[in-house]
């Protein structure tokens, strides 16, 4: 688990607060919606791979995130090496 | 042959706008189809098969249609949000106005009129996203025991991006239920 701090304004956090009825719970779902997506892109790439590789497929999503061989973006951006799922796609 | 206008440049089949947005300045009239492949849009239903009460969405009161239903969606254009089958929230990925619609399948158990449902949407947890009031509907109450007409609702929201809308009813008393999967909940980007 990780904890992260978002710091707001007064005019910030008074605007906010006129768009949702807890700033706490808006921010969160704005967080984990992206988390969301970027676990169904991690699944589905990991499982397209494991297909072309013959591997098995088991676990469940989370599982198969915490097991992709995958680099965070800082990593992409700083290491010329491609990232697996970065054109051009050896398993394709 | 191509055809430059200013720095863009038009091909027999494809015109490439300078920043990838093309502006329009007056009318737009096109004689065929229109295809918007990423236009944010969404359909999702439950896929629980079975009654559901609006006790195990945490009611009486004002509650989320959540994963309880067992989400299920195809959507397009979600970009780096759009609807979540864990949440059953449409987050919005471009601000703009959008269409909604959503429709439920729904028993009341009781002759009474303790049991009823307001079938509403929420903006970011709120029922009163309507120019600051709440747009009530009401089913059921004081029906006899049994299935209830239409429930069904519409809307057009104004949204941000991060802004969520759920389904969001008020479910008055224990006795209400509902089939997951028969329930639907959808929309896309009007502008």
């Amino acid at each position: 688990m990780s904890n992260y701090t978002v710091t707001l304004t007064d005019a910030q956090k008074k605007a906010l607060e006129h768009v949702t009825v807890s700033v706490q719970e808006w921010i969160e779902n704005f967080v984990h919606a992206r988390c969301q997506i970027a676990i169904e892109d991690i699944v589905n790439k990991e499982i397209q791979r494991k297909l072309a590789a013959g591997e098995t497929i088991s676990g469940t999503k989370e599982d198969i995130v915490m097991a992709a061989d995958i680099k965070t973006l800082a990593e992409i951006h700083s290491d010329p090496t491609p990232d697996i799922y970065q054109e051009p796609n050896p398993f394709v | 042959m191509s055809i430059y206008i200013g720095d863009s440049t038009l091909t027999p089949t494809t015109y490439a706008a300078t920043g990838g947005s093309l502006g329009i300045s007056g009318n737009l009239t096109v004689d065929n189809n229109v295809r918007i492949a990423a236009q944010p849009a969404f359909n999702a239903s439950g896929t629980v098969g079975s009654w559901i009460y609006g006790t195990s969405f945490g009611g009486p009161g004002w509650v989320e249609i959540n994963s309880t239903v067992g989400w299920a969606v195809n959507q397009q254009g979600a970009g780096s949000y759009g609807f979540s089958t864990s949440t059953g929230r449409y987050t919005a990925p471009v601000a703009g106005r959008y269409f909604f619609h959503a429709s439920a399948y729904y028993y009341n158990d009781a002759n009474s009129t303790a049991n009823y449902i307001h079938f509403l949407f929420g903006v970011n947890g709120s029922p009163s996203w309507n120019v600051g009031d709440t747009p009530y509907n009401i089913y059921s109450h004081g029906e006899v025991a049994g299935y209830s007409d239409g429930i069904n609702v519409s809307a057009v929201i104004s949204l941000g991006v991060g802004d969520y809308v759920s389904l969001r009813p008020y479910w008055a008393g224990t006795q209400g239920r509902i089939i997951g999967s028969y329930t639907l909940f959808c929309g896309h980007l009007i502008a």
